[in-house]
């Protein structure tokens, strides 16, 4: 098969006010003919941006990117769109913004082809088709609010396939889906694409992706840092890239206490690598049993929790009967996959969110029964919150933003400023502390958020996926973070990650999922 | 379905799906169209009404179309009925319904006696009968007649048996013309009669066929009229000039039937009506220049509160891998959607609405709807106006990169040159009251000024609202965290709370705009009223009456009109104050100084100085009473014992009544030698005061018409007069006046020997020289200080001195104060303590200076006044009501549109205005979501983010107030500067003066706060009212 994707070297640089991110820097990977690629990575490893080069959205900052004969670095708006417009399907993460809400199913997926032209009986024939296919005929003239995350996200692919692309583009496609869900969803996108016979690249990093891929790559820090094709068997190759970079698996690094620096040498045919700095200190790792403290009290708990979301038939049930406990002075992390119900349940533990029954227990005061109000006080006083996706008063300073934090709880200007540099300091801010939000990259403003948190010290920290959007130096050293938090100052931090880099340093793990569970880590 | 009409389908999906954004989008377009479509309607309805105004108020006869034929019938074929028949088809098609016919015969002698005869087709509808009946159509044996008018015998003749079965008076002039002068007063009539010969019977019979075919008439020269008189409500400014072709070609027709057919129409008439009118309906375009700035401002405001919506759909449509053609298709399908829907919406409103206007104005409201809203340009101007409005849409949604710029940017380059456009037009008069009336392109200046105003208003407070946000911002450092994040939030991103902050200033400052020059119209009402009628009441001697005012009643009389009711002498005359050149016209008025500080609406741009200091300036310091000789109340005779020689000499004495008129009692000639003149004192003269002596040559008539004497008024008289005192004869006696010590001659009679109690005096008189013997009076040798206008004050020589011409007299001023305006005069005058000129005026010539009008206080209750001044023996005076004038003003249908329109205006930009909050807030609460959650996220309470957002729409308003007063007040200041026409499209007198009216500006705006804050407060209550964060109800748009 031919390569239909090349991309060589390719860079991509987001600039703002004083500030720059690079979200890809010297990506070369090659596509073939109908092959459906699966690109894995941790969240901010520029594998959205990698997408949006190929789906024309974009352009890249350096490097050369040929898709199906035409150079997208140097195509014109016009030529980007007709390629948009013939040659692509894109499927986006948040399907829920990418279903027009004002169209029904049947709409949306002969979208695609009412722009292109098609007569209304060719696209309603060609929607009806396609949704048969995903099992969902039967509400073809529903609109896409009145369906599951899983039906949409399955609308969402037909829609994207339904004038035949010869590149399907799948970011996250299951994202924000349940075990059971993602699985099912998989397999259409699998079963289309063949069908269809077009290629397709599938950004996740949903391990259940990984079944119908012809190819896997993983990405890390902008660059490609290993793939696995089915072909090659059981064997993961590292990928080398220009100059003779590669990317070693981090599990790899700690088991040889490699930590700054490294060796390497030939030994025989391949090359060992170790530890340059010796007598160093190995990375920290995750506490051991014997270490935590055997009968911490509990902090925050919950019991006989059940929450769902949205009314009727397409109601998602997320928690069932919930039990957690989470304990002073350790980091306890909650995983599960997308959808599994992290971010809801540090909602509730902040009092965001209301159960449906059962009970919220923090600091010994069940925040459910207290009133909007009094639920802001008390976080007010003993919590602090990280969310999923920040949103830091745009028009403040980093500084400002952790003043504000400090001035809701009444301490002091002079003390607010000192606790604030302090704070932005410890997550490596200190230098743009001065720098508006708005001017800060993703990776930065997280940061900020962490020390927005951190800063009033509080009681109960509950941080979700604090570290999505950093590589993964930063994400090791605010997980590092977390632990010391949580065993300095005897913090019960909370925290809803699948960064490995965090998940390392837990003390606890509470995994979310289709079989709730609380299991040690140990 | 193709690739262009899919992105079409998408709109409307779009569209349906959110229908209540479009709604309230559509329904700002429908306002402003709507607004722009009435005042379309208003304009012409407007123009209509003036017109109908205008031409009612000419009188019936001069609006009339009158068809005439004048021959002898015996002469020619031309039957009366064969003229009827043509008179009838050239008139009917113009004025739409059938004339009467009307015949007059010359003056002419039947049977030996001078008649006038006619005859008119319904007599009775226009005649009042006082005596006997109707006349019969006449038959040939008898022919019945109504006498209206002349006295002498009635003609009779056996071949025209005339039969008079009553009289009566005609009630207009219509049918006859006013040649005959039926409809003059007594007074006038009996006046005339002295003048000329006595008027012969004017008979008049019923209809015209009948009388003009007897035998007897047959050649006497008549005339026919066929007379259709135009209703004002006939004409409409549409017609006019259809009108005035017809009137020209059916007068071609009718001439080239006959040469003795004319037609004569009142084309002149109409078209000046028509002309003035044109100012009154071009003066809305004011208000539709504010519609169309309200509109752009809403509309944009709207569009821009769903750009971010419209951002999402736009990535997704492009992920869908829409073309941006097919993104500009679907956007400019919604855009055109929404802006078509309003815009008809609002024309239909519109046109409902001027339909209604029209229906309630008594003007066919079709008519006004196909020549306004409904007409071509109409629906081409609705089709532009929802170009404009899709475009502007389009553009508000259009997803574009939002950079931050600093420095000047394109709106700044549109703002100075929007400033520019004003500055040039207005200072090359593009819109004052002249170049309305000519109308070129002052349509354009009035529709573009408002809106050009307030965009550079609006930029400039979005220019400094910058600024004031960053101070605001270090001021609210030290406040609570509301107060601080307020402050910040608006300080670093103004961006919404700009738009916010100018919308507001946009319309609040046209709501205060229409609502300062709906008071200043208003208050000019009251001015012009009161320019008019400086008190309550002005009574003037009636023209047709010929009663002097002080005769009707004397000035004590009012006082028992009512408690406080008084009445102010007022002398009014005409001079001319310059030196060189051409008469300029000067009012000479004199007025009792006391009565200054009690004039009603005095304005202190009338002059410097108060009116007090005015009032003290021009009043006298000393007596300025009249001088002379008392005589009794019973006087019946005056006998003068005089000695001449010289030439003879007619001497009669001036006596001043008790009402301020003069009486002359004629003494008769002196001859050479020595005599006793005597003369008869009228009733009115007793008691009076005697002036002076005033002689002259003696006419024909005191010579009893005997020409043979040799004298005559050319001829001029000399010689010595030696008098003695003056002799009064009455009821009592004889008793002699006092001497004449202080007394001076003027003009031809100088004294020579003043010894007590005879006086020897030198004569020269003749018709060019006025010679009088006379009390020397306090005003003698004194000028009389006056307060004068500006021209007059510059023309004044050193001390203010300024010799006025009066006739033949001439008066010396003193200007001591200088007023640009004085009520009821014009731009040239001196006003003088009416007691002063008085004096100074009649002392030296009896009757130069008499009172001429009287102004009149009501007092306590000037309704009692009205009702007095409507009685005999006041009702024979010419009457002005102050109350009345302003009432008529404002009932004046023209000027109450203009004033409802006005305040529509303001209200419903006042009710934009809080929409335009209204949308702010909850758009900030709409895209500010995530942030304000992750604030209570941090443990911000509902309270603290409800006061946040309080604080915000607080400053918002607050910013927009100040931004909309000023702009208000400034396009107010230009539009009352420039368009110098009161409500009613008239030049105003005085002149309008910018009244804020700050009393009912105080009462909408604190309504305005009142109605923000419940709002406000009840939005931001509501967002944060649901038990966690994220969950609010969704608020529109």
């Amino acid at each position: 098969m031919t390569s239909v994707l090349e991309l060589r070297d390719v860079f991509r640089l987001f600039e703002s006010d004083g500030a720059g991110c690079v979200a890809l820097q010297g990506l070369s990977l090659s596509v073939r003919d109908g092959e459906i690629v699966v690109v894995l990575g941790p969240s901010g490893s520029g594998k959205t941006t990698l997408l949006r080069l190929l789906a024309g959205l974009d352009r890249p900052s350096a490097g050369t990117l040929h898709a199906f004969g035409h150079d997208l670095g140097r195509a014109s708006g016009r030529e980007l769109a007709a390629y948009r417009s013939r040659l692509t399907g894109y499927a986006e993460q948040h399907y829920s913004r990418a279903l027009s809400p004002e169209l029904t199913i049947r709409e949306l997926v002969g979208l695609r082809l009412g722009l292109d032209g098609a007569v209304t009986g060719e696209r309603l024939r060609r929607a009806d088709e396609l949704l048969d296919r995903v099992g969902l005929l039967d509400r073809r003239n529903a609109s896409a609010g009145e369906l599951s995350g899983g039906e949409q996200q399955r609308v969402a692919v037909c829609a994207a396939l339904a004038h035949r692309p010869r590149l399907l583009l799948a970011d996250e496609p299951t994202g924000e889906l349940d075990h059971a869900s993602a699985a099912i969803l998989y397999d259409v996108l699998g079963e289309l694409a063949r069908a269809e016979g077009c290629t397709t690249v599938i950004v996740s990093h949903d391990p259940e992706s990984t079944h119908i891929a012809n190819r896997i790559v993983q990405i890390r820090d902008g660059r490609l840092a290993s793939e696995w094709a089915r072909e090659d068997g059981d064997e993961e190759s590292i990928v080398v890239g220009r100059g003779g970079w590669l990317q070693l698996p981090e599990e790899l690094l700690r088991r040889a206490s490699i930590g700054r620096r490294a060796t390497a040498r030939l030994s025989g045919d391949g090359i060992l690598v170790g530890s340059a700095e010796p007598g160093a200190a190995p990375l920290p790792e995750r506490a051991s049993a014997a270490e935590r403290p055997e009968h911490a009290e509990t902090a925050a708990q919950v019991r006989g929790l059940r929450k769902s979301f949205g009314r009727g038939p397409g109601g998602a049930p997320v928690f069932d009967g919930l039990d957690a406990d989470f304990a002073w002075g350790r980091l306890t992390v909650v995983t599960g996959r997308s959808g599994s119900g992290k971010t809801t349940l540090l909602r509730l533990l902040a009092g965001l969110e209301l159960p449906g029954s059962g009970a919220v227990v923090v600091l010994g005061t069940s925040v459910a029964t207290l009133s909007r109000d009094d639920r802001a006080a008390f976080r007010r006083a003993h919590l602090g919150v990280v969310g999923q996706d920040p949103s830091l008063v745009p028009f403040l300073t980093a500084l400002e933003d952790v003043e504000l934090t400090l001035a809701l709880r009444g301490i002091p200007r002079t003390e607010a400023r000192q606790r604030a540099l302090a704070t932005l300091e410890a997550v490596g801010l200190g230098e743009l502390a001065g720098r508006r939000a708005d001017a800060l990259s993703a990776g930065e403003r997280e940061r900020v958020a962490i020390a927005r948190a951190l800063a009033p010290r509080p009681d109960v920290l509950l941080a979700d996926e604090p570290t999505a959007r950093l590589d993964q130096a930063n994400a090791l050293a605010i997980g590092r973070l977390l632990a010391l938090l949580a065993r300095d100052s005897g913090t019960a931090v909370v925290c809803a990650t699948h960064d490995r880099c965090v998940i390392e340093q837990a003390d606890d793990e509470l995994e979310l999922g289709a079989v709730l569970r609380e299991e040690a880590v140990a | 379905m193709g690739r262009a009409a899919y992105p079409l389908k998408l709109s409307g999906a779009r569209l349906r799906h959110r229908p209540g954004r479009a709604a309230l989008v559509a329904l700002g377009v429908a306002a402003g169209v709507g607004a722009l479509a009435t005042v379309g309607a208003g304009s012409v309805l407007v123009q209509d009404r003036s017109l109908g105004e205008k031409l009612s108020r000419l009188d019936p006869a001069e609006r009339t179309l009158r068809a005439s034929w004048g021959g002898v019938a015996g002469q020619g074929t031309e039957t009366f009925a064969r003229l009827d028949g043509e008179a009838r088809a050239s008139l009917v098609p113009i004025a739409g319904r059938a004339p009467f016919a009307v015949l007059q015969f010359r003056e002419s002698s039947i049977g030996g006696a001078l008649v006038d005869l006619g005859g008119i087709e319904g007599l009775g509808r226009w005649v009042r009968l006082s005596s006997g009946r109707l006349p019969q159509p006449c038959t040939p044996r008898r022919c019945e007649v109504l006498q209206v008018g002349g006295r002498g015998a009635l003609p009779t003749d056996p071949d025209l048996h005339l039969a008079l079965v009553g009289s009566g008076r005609l009630v207009s002039d219509l049918p006859l013309g006013s040649q005959l002068g039926l409809r003059k007063g007594p007074a006038v009539v009996t006046a005339a009669s002295y003048q000329a010969a006595q008027q012969p019977p004017i008979l008049l019979a019923e209809g015209v066929d009948a009388l003009s075919r007897f035998p007897l008439v047959e050649n006497t020269y008549r005339t026919y009229s066929w007379v259709v008189p135009l209703e004002p409500r006939d004409v409409h400014p549409w017609e006019v000039s259809t009108l005035t072709a017809r009137i020209e070609q059916a007068g071609a027709g009718l001439g080239a039937r006959s040469n003795f057919f004319s037609l004569q129409g009142p084309v002149d008439e109409i078209q000046a009506a028509h002309d003035s009118t044109r100012v009154a309906s071009r003066r809305l375009l004011l208000i539709g220049g504010e519609a169309a700035a309200l509109l752009l401002a809403f509309v944009l405001l709207a569009a821009s509160s769903a750009s971010r919506e419209a951002e999402a759909a736009s990535r997704r449509l492009t992920w869908h891998g829409a073309t941006r053609r097919q993104l500009a298709l679907v956007f400019g399908g919604e855009a055109a959607a929404i802006a078509a829907v309003g815009t008809v919406l609002g024309w239909a409103a519109g046109a409902i609405a001027g339909a209604a206007l029209a229906r309630a104005a008594g003007s066919p409201a079709w008519a006004v709807l196909t020549h306004s809203v409904v007409s071509r340009a109409g629906l081409l101007t609705a089709a532009a106006v929802a170009l404009v409005a899709a475009l502007l849409l389009l553009g508000s949604l259009w997803p574009r990169s939002r950079t931050r710029r600093a420095g000047i940017g394109l709106l700044d380059v549109a703002a100075a040159g929007a400033l520019a456009a004003v500055v040039l037009t207005l200072a090359r008069g593009g819109a004052d009251s002249e170049a309305l009336a000519r109308g070129e392109g002052t349509g354009v200046v009035l529709l573009l000024l408002p809106g050009l105003v307030v965009f550079v208003a609006a930029v400039v407070c979005m220019r400094a609202l910058r600024p004031g946000l960053r101070l605001l911002e270090r001021t609210a450092r030290r406040g609570s965290l509301s107060v601080r994040l307020a402050g910040v939030s608006l300080a670093r991103n103004p961006g919404r709370s700009a738009a916010a902050v100018a919308f507001l200033v946009v319309s609040l400052g046209l709501a205060l705009f229409a609502a300062t020059y709906r008071s200043t119209l208003v208050r000019n009402q009251a001015d012009e009223a009161a320019f008019a009628v400086p008190l309550d009441f002005a009574l003037q001697e009636n023209d047709a009456e010929g009663q002097y005012v002080l005769e009707a009643a004397p000035l004590t009389h009012y006082r028992a009109l009512s408690p406080g009711a008084r009445a102010y002498p007022v002398i009014r005359l005409v001079g001319d104050a310059r030196q060189s050149g051409p008469a300029t016209g000067t009012t000479i008025l004199g007025v009792p100084a006391d009565v200054l500080p009690r004039l009603r609406r005095w304005r202190s741009d009338f002059a410097n100085r108060p009116r007090g200091e005015l009032a003290r300036r021009i009043a006298p310091t000393h007596s300025v009473a009249l001088r002379g000789l008392r005589l009794p109340e019973h006087a019946d005779a005056l006998e003068l014992p005089v000695q001449v020689r010289g030439g003879p000499l007619a001497l009669s004495a001036n006596i001043e009544t008790d009402d301020g008129d003069f009486e002359q009692v004629d003494l008769g000639v002196a001859i050479d030698g020595t005599r006793l003149l005597r003369g008869r004192i009228t009733d009115e003269a007793r008691g009076g005061l005697l002036v002076g002596l005033e002689a002259d040559v003696p006419s024909i008539g005191h010579l009893g018409g005997d020409r043979n004497l040799g004298f005559g008024r050319e001829a001029q008289s000399a010689g010595w007069l030696t008098m003695g005192r003056f002799r009064v004869l009455g009821p009592s006696g004889i008793s002699r006046l006092e001497s004449y010590a202080g007394w001076i001659g003027d003009g031809g009679l100088r004294p020579n020997r003043l010894a007590a109690p005879r006086v020897r005096l030198r004569y020269v008189v003749g018709p060019n020289l006025e010679a009088h013997f006379r009390p020397r009076q306090p005003t003698d040798g004194r000028p009389v200080p006056v307060i004068a206008s500006p021209d007059i004050a510059q023309a004044a020589g050193p001390e203010g001195l300024v010799p006025i011409e009066i006739v033949d007299q001439r008066l010396l001023a003193k200007v001591v104060a200088t007023a640009r305006r004085f009520p009821t005069l014009g731009d040239s005058f001196v006003v003088a303590d009416e007691r002063w000129l008085y004096t100074a005026l009649n002392g030296p010539q009896p009757r130069a200076g008499l009172v001429t009008e009287l102004w009149v206080d009501g007092g306590s209750s000037p309704n009692r006044v009205a009702k007095a001044v409507a009685r005999p023996p006041l009702d024979r005076l010419q009457i002005s009501s102050r109350r009345q004038i302003q009432a008529g003003l404002t009932t004046d249908p023209l000027g109450r549109g203009v004033l409802i329109t006005l305040g529509a205006a303001a209200i419903a930009a006042l009710a934009l205005a809080l929409a335009g909050l209204m949308l702010a807030v909850v758009s900030d609460l709409r895209d500010e979501r995530g942030e304000l959650d992750e604030l209570e996220a941090q443990g911000a309470s509902p309270a603290d983010l409800r006061r946040h957002l309080r604080l915000r729409a607080l400053i918002v308003s607050v910013a927009g107030l100040l931004g909309g007063l000023a702009t208000g007040a400034v396009l107010g200041t230009l539009v009352v500067g420039v368009v110098r026409l009161t409500a009613g499209a008239a030049a105003p007198e005085p002149p309008l003066r910018l009244d804020l009216g700050l009393g009912l500006v105080a009462i909408a705006l604190a309504l305005y706060a009142a109605a923000a804050a419940a709002l406000v407060g009840a939005v931001t209550w509501n967002a944060f009212r649901a038990p966690v964060p994220g969950t609010a109800s969704e608020v529109a748009p």
